[in-house]
């Protein structure tokens, strides 16, 4: 009976912090929403496009966040890739602070943090996922990824295609027929101990170069010139590009693979900037991109949605299959282990 | 009076000298401190030999330095060729139809080397260009069977074909002056002893006009080094690397490393400057040993090509297809296409204004375009302003430290536009000049294309007012004006055509620049050649690209021969 009791009482306790906890996450909100329905405004920048082959894509999400909080405007625009965010952190470095939402890679928010340049917030207190925060705590990663590798078909068939593993990238078989991004985020998971470990997958760089593998400075360009033929394997497409191409570009003769492990790469890092116009507002669209319903219509436009969501088609593709992560000790070491392989790749940026 | 003037003339030197300072020595001088130091220049970190030792120690750099020079060498060697026989077919032959050959010549100005070398892509791709489709077809049809090729637009050798093609017009434009301004008694003698026309060329004209020749390869070689378009178009998709790539890659992608760019851009410098030596020692040599302009009257002497001359007509032909209508006509195709593909009676149903529609459609395309306008406009315009002040004060006073000036600006030409656009990264972007706010507009932009054009712009300035004889001036000074009344009523007026033409060359050259704007691009200081690039690039939408291309070349096109007109009406009314 005393067991009971105390466990009764150990139960309603949890239940007392539990409701506290809520009740402080929806003071908190209340707070935010508040701020943000007085600003009015929010300037987004982020890597979705606003169209995609003349369907709306961003415009959908931005539609579906103004019908939740009507009373804050959204101006949107796209920053891109690596080039496009060494851009963001020189601008909000010399100032010019242009957006209240912004984008930079995982590897610069270091830099941007010791210079100041990022909002310190607290996401755990929005109940945010711990996989989708920033080991650095300087922002969260909106948008989720897989790394599989995409093949033309008219140039290498299904009965192939389906079948093709990471090692096949290095493969001389393949010599000269596989292209890959230039950041190969794919391989930097590999490094971590314990999936192939720093040795294998320097090795497995080092053979990439030799098989004379074309690397690219834009993955969109990339996928289109596989799209064209230019070469018929790409070993390391993010699922998302992928799809879009099948999706809005009608590119209905390349077929994707995710070859186990899966890398589950996170990237794309989403914050306030220090100085932002409308920084309530900004934390708001941030908070909203990470729930479910945030989530559910980045996959329906990018698919690209969280895989710790229900029904999104990350979830689906990694249901029974080996996914690994970039663990936050790893992922604190990210820009030394990517240049240990871009050196073995042969690549000019050295330490 | 004299004194006050004096003290006045003192004033504006220090001003001067304090411009160029700010616009050459500083960005530089920042340059150098940062290639000893790690870290973004957001938050740099101790002072290092680091970036040195990682750039010297790995023969990646020297695989690099002896690209930049294959590249350059055979670019320069390929550009020299043609451009030479165009001028002396031009400018020596009795070719047919040489006014309009002349115009042919001029129009491959008004195809940015960006859009060149995109061009290319789309008919030398190894799978996908139509070229290579259309080669494939034909060898198939005769029995040949290859899978892809069989040429690739992504090699060193693409790169060498896109730059050597890309220079004739310049090095023409160069060295048509030199055949036609030639003393024909040497070559009138040769005949005279029972030469023939090609043993006359080949002893005599090329040997008289070597000077002229040499200075236009140095300066061709010069340009080669520090191109940017094709090695970054089709070098780095094939790991091609040359200097110019190099610093880019190493400041933007795909871990940034300023200090490492830095250090690669010092030694760029270095060898750029001692290019830019040999150039001038080439000019100063062509003026004072080979004087083959003389006081007499004379008309050089037209050789008869006979049954050649046909066939040499053909060769202008060919070029113009090369250099203009064949990527031309591609650039057309594809941005008709909401998707690229060869040429095809399926393609052709397909075809649609989406593109054109969506370049309209898209905001930052008409920022683009005002923001173009702006450099363009303020660019030529400071530049000359500049570059008057600077030679007025050379030439025209007696201040010491005035042949410095000359130096400096000089300087500037051995700065390639990736240097300059990097140097200036880091000036702006770190104190004291951060506070300045000037990282991320136009005016960034326009300063940096200054600098670059600063050199061209003050020898200009300097042979126009060395042609003006002081006594016209004393004589204005005489009569009671002052020094401005004198400058704007008696000097400007004379020198205005050459003011014109200057101006024309730095606009024209701004309006097409890629590497400074592309390198100090930010969010609102985009311009119509960085757009493009965007396109092509980041958002990996080449028929979108295409279609801002053509419509650049329209715009490039009117400004080309609107500029012509203008420089033939300066020069009119003098």
């Amino acid at each position: 009976m005393a067991i009971l009791l105390q466990l009764a009482c150990a139960v309603l306790l949890a239940l007392v912090f539990i409701a506290r906890a809520l009740a402080q996450d929806q003071k908190l909100m209340d707070r935010i929403i508040a701020g943000a329905r007085k600003e009015g405004q929010v300037k987004v920048g982020l890597t979705t496009r606003w169209e995609e082959g003349g369907k709306p894509a961003a415009k959908r999400i931005v539609e579906l966040f103004q019908s939740r909080y009507p009373f804050v405007k959204v101006d949107y625009e796209r920053i891109g890739g690596s080039r496009e965010r060494e851009r963001v952190l020189s601008e909000l470095a010399a100032g010019r602070v242009s957006h209240d939402v912004a984008v930079l890679s995982s590897t610069q928010v270091p830099v941007a943090l010791k210079a100041n340049l990022i909002e310190r917030i607290d996401w755990k207190a929005f109940a945010v996922h711990p996989r989708h925060i920033h080991q650095d705590g300087g922002g969260v990663f909106y948008r989720s990824q897989v790394y599989g590798i995409a093949y033309n078909r008219k140039l290498v068939p299904d009965s192939i295609g389906e079948k093709l593993t990471w090692e096949d990238c290095a493969d001389p078989k393949w010599k000269k027929k596989v292209a890959m991004d230039n950041r190969p985020r794919h391989l930097e998971i590999f490094w971590q101990p314990h999936v192939w470990g720093r040795e294998k997958t320097l090795t497995h760089a080092r053979a990439l170069a030799a098989n004379q593998t074309t690397f690219e400075r834009s993955r969109s360009d990339g996928m289109t010139k596989l799209s064209l033929g230019e070469y018929p394997i790409f070993c390391g497409a993010t699922y998302s590009t992928y799809k879009e191409l099948v999706t809005y570009r009608e590119a209905r003769h390349l077929g994707y693979t995710l070859p186990e492990p899966v890398p589950v790469p996170q990237g794309d890092v989403v914050f306030v900037p220090r100085g932002a116009a409308h920084p309530n507002a900004g934390t708001l669209w941030i908070v909203w991109s990470l729930t479910e319903e945030g989530q559910k219509i980045l996959d329906a436009v990018e698919f690209s949605g969280s895989p710790f969501i229900p029904g999104t088609e990350l979830q689906k593709l990694l249901k029974g299959k080996k996914a690994v992560w970039y663990e936050p000790q790893y992922a604190a070491k990210a820009e030394e282990i990517l240049k240990e392989i871009i050196e073995a790749i042969g690549l000019p940026i050295v330490r | 009076m004299t004194e006050r003037r004096s003290a006045g003339t003192l004033v504006f030197f220090a001003l001067v000298v304090g411009i160029l300072l700010w616009l050459i020595l500083i960005p530089l001088g920042q340059m150098f401190l940062n290639s000893f130091r790690t870290g973004h220049p957001v938050a740099p970190g101790p002072f290092t030999f680091k970036n040195y030792t990682t750039a010297y120690t790995n023969p990646l750099t020297y695989r690099m330095i002896l690209n930049t020079v294959a590249f350059a060498g055979a670019g320069t060697a390929i550009t020299v060729g043609i451009a030479v026989l165009f001028a002396w077919l031009l400018e020596r032959t009795n070719l047919p139809l040489r006014n309009l050959c002349w115009s042919l010549l001029l129009v491959p100005m008004a195809m940015p080397g960006l859009l060149f070398s995109i061009a290319y892509v789309f008919l030398f791709a190894p799978q996908s260009g139509v070229v290579n489709v259309f080669l494939r077809a034909a060898l198939e049809s005769l029995g040949f069977s290859i899978s892809e090729g069989p040429i690739n637009i992504y090699s060193l050798g693409g790169m060498i074909f896109l730059d050597g093609i890309r220079g004739v017009t310049t090095v023409f434009l160069i060295i048509a002056g030199a055949f036609r301004m030639t003393d024909p008694a040497f070559e009138e003698a040769s005949w005279a002893a029972g030469a023939h026309n090609w043993t006359t060329v080949r002893r005599i004209t090329l040997p008289v006009l070597k000077p002229a020749l040499l200075a236009a390869t140095i300066y061709e070689f010069t340009s080669s080094m520090e191109s940017f378009e094709a090695p970054l178009v089709v070098g780095l998709p094939a790991g091609v690397y040359v200097y110019s790539t190099m610093i880019y890659v190493s400041t933007r992608e795909p871990i940034a490393n300023y200090g490492l760019g830095a250090a690669f851009g010092g030694s760029y410098f270095l060898l750029a400057v001692a290019f830019a030596y040999l150039y001038q020692r080439a000019v100063l040599l062509q003026s004072e040993r080979f004087a083959t302009v003389t006081g007499k009257a004379y008309r050089p002497r037209v050789m008869e090509l006979g049954p050649w001359r046909y066939p040499a007509l053909a060769l202008f032909f060919i070029y113009f297809l090369i250099a203009v209508a064949l990527p031309l006509a591609v650039l057309i195709w594809t941005s008709l296409l909401r998707f690229y593909e060869p040429p095809s009676w399926e393609a052709l149903s397909k075809m649609t204004l989406d593109n054109y529609r969506l370049i309209f459609r898209e905001r930052g395309v008409l920022t683009a375009a005002w923001n173009t306008l702006i450099v363009t406009v303020f660019t030529a315009t400071a530049t000359v302003a500049l570059s008057f002040s600077v030679s007025w004060l050379v030439v025209r006073t007696k201040v010491k430290g005035r042949f410095a000036l000359d130096a400096l600006t000089f300087a500037s030409h051995a700065v390639p536009g990736v240097v300059v656009a990097l140097s200036f990264i880091l000036v702006y972007l770190q104190p004291p000049f951060r506070y300045l706010g000037l990282y991320g507009t136009v005016w960034i932009v326009s300063l940096a294309l200054i600098t670059q054009y600063l050199a061209f712009g003050t020898r200009a300035t300097n042979a126009a007012i060395t042609q003006i004889h002081r006594e016209l001036e004393e004589a204005g000074e005489v009569s009671g004006a002052g020094k401005v009344r004198v400058l704007w009523q008696i000097t400007y007026p004379l020198i205005r055509p050459a003011f014109v033409s200057a101006w024309i060359w730095v606009a024209a050259h701004a309006v097409r620049s890629f590497s400074i704007p592309l390198l100090l691009a930010s969010r609102e200081n985009r311009t119509l050649s960085v757009m493009l690039w965007y396109f092509w690039d980041e958002e990996g939408n080449k028929a979108a690209a295409a279609a801002l291309g053509v419509l650049l070349i329209l715009l490039l096109t009117f400004f080309t021969f609107s500029g012509r007109v203008l420089i033939a009406r300066g020069f009119s009314q003098r």
